[in-house]
């Protein structure tokens, strides 16, 4: 384990490098508080300090108040080793942002016990993190395909959104649904049903750009945002998408399937509207792109035309809408 | 403690290396570094002393004065620690006049102190 001795007295920092490294830590010495701050800004600082008091160019206290400030993960256990040890002295050093405190001239089975429970609190800090981590990810990503689920992917279309609109740029969205999907799980079972979400899902990941946000909006249904896309880029790469997904089939253990996917795009275009608008246009796009024989992409039109598209979709019943392959009345 | 007794103090104090040597582990070749560098570092403390005893700055003063302290007290918290404590003291006081009249007997403090750690270093085995 790494750990920083910020020590501007030669004598107490060879002696704590020497019994430090004994025991087996990775030992830094710095000689000024300035130095022991360019360290522990880094995002892979030592999550262990020694830190004296007195030093030039910031002192103990203030490197504790800068640690403090700066953030609170990955956390920086800090022991106070120094001179001043009157109650004040403790008492300055643990509400500037000390840990435990320690007086010179140390000894070194007290040092060593108080640096052991340094690390069992960063033992359990680790284990409380990554804890978090994982209900957070449970929280926001979808379980089957592993990519953002719904209420993450529609808050980074609102977050794309703001941005578009706060920087006047454009901003696409692309509405993906599985063409027959109710078949393949009907035909296949369940779990190829699963493998083949999980394929589309990887299929588009592998595609996007690093800063395009992928989520599972439902069912057999994606939403993709793509940041800083005007509405023909949008489209095509809405439909390089569509070509990627089809242009192998899916193995699965029951043997590989033919997929394709219907895609509706519709694009921020600095006209005032929300999430809900956006998805609402690029759903009566994918409408159309089903309605017109699937494994395609249909552009949204204005705003107002979308709307219309979707009511006069929603006012239809399901036997006026009719489907080439004489599959389910419905669309989708 | 007045400065007097602390300089006829030093003069009889014999050097227990013994503290020293459990903290680093009986390594006597350290022993001998952190010896070295308190012969090498002792010396330009005191200039630091001086030199901002002689521009009136107290804050270069006062941390030359607990770096001074920090380096002694690695080996004793008798004398010359205390007169170097008391500098300190002086220091962070503003009190100029008396730290200047410290220095002496702390540099003969510190004369005997190296003295004695030299000669402990063949009593460590060193």
């Amino acid at each position: 384990m790494k750990i920083l001795v910020a020590e501007d007295e030669r004598i107490s920092a060879r002696q704590l490098q020497a019994v430090l490294k004994s025991w087996g830590y990775e030992v830094i010495v710095v000689s000024d508080g300035l130095a022991a701050w360019e360290i522990l800004q880094n995002a892979d600082a030592p999550k262990l300090a020694i830190l004296d008091w007195m030093m030039p160019g910031k002192n103990g206290i203030e490197l504790c108040r800068d640690i403090r400030n700066l953030r609170q993960e990955p956390y920086t256990y800090i022991v106070l080793l120094t001179e001043k040890s009157t109650l004040q002295d403790i008492v300055d050093g643990m509400n500037a942002g000390a840990d435990d405190y320690l007086a010179k001239p140390f000894d070194a089975k007290e040092l060593e016990a108080r640096l052991r429970a340094g690390r069992r609190v960063l033992s359990l800090m680790d284990e409380v993190i990554a804890g978090r981590e994982k209900l957070r990810h449970q929280a926001t990503h979808d379980l089957l395909t592993g990519l953002a689920n719904r209420r993450a992917v529609r808050d980074s279309l609102t977050q794309e959104l703001a941005r578009a609109a706060r920087e006047q740029t454009t901003m696409g969205v692309v509405m993906v649904d599985v063409d027959h999907f109710k078949q393949v799980n009907d035909t296949y079972g369940h779990l190829p049903g699963d493998a083949v979400l999980s394929e589309v899902g990887s299929r588009m990941c592998a595609q996007v750009r690093s800063y395009d946000s992928v989520g599972r909006y439902g069912g057999e249904e994606f939403l993709i945002v793509i940041p800083r896309c005007d509405l023909q880029t949008t489209f095509d790469r809405a439909d390089s998408l569509r070509e990627f997904i089809a242009h192998a089939p899916v193995v699965t253990p029951d043997g590989p399937i033919t997929i394709t996917a219907s895609m509706g795009v519709a694009v921020y275009l600095g006209e005032l509207c929300g999430p809900d608008d956006l998805i609402g246009q690029a759903d009566a796009a994918l409408y159309r792109a089903k309605r017109n024989g699937r494994n395609r992409v249909e552009m949204a039109t204005t705003a107002g035309e979308a709307r219309a598209e979707q009511a006069r979709v929603a006012s239809l019943s399901p036997s006026h809408v009719t489907h080439p392959a004489g599959l389910p009345a419905s669309p989708r | 403690m007045t400065i007097d007794r602390c300089d006829q103090l030093v003069s009889v104090m014999a050097f227990d290396p013994t503290p020293m040597l459990a903290r680093i582990g009986a390594d006597r070749q350290l022993y001998g570094d952190l010896v070295q560098m308190f012969h090498e570092d002792v010396p330009l403390l005191l200039g630091d002393i001086r030199a901002a005893l002689a521009s009136h700055d107290q804050e270069q003063l006062t941390l030359a004065a607990h770096t001074l302290c920090g380096a002694i007290g690695n080996f004793t918290v008798s004398s010359p620690y205390d007169l170097a404590k008391q500098l300190e003291r002086l220091a962070r006081s503003n009190d100029l006049d008396n730290a200047l009249s410290t220095i002496d007997a702390l540099t003969r403090g510190l004369d005997q102190l190296g003295a004695a750690l030299t000669r402990s270093l063949f009593q460590a085995g060193g």
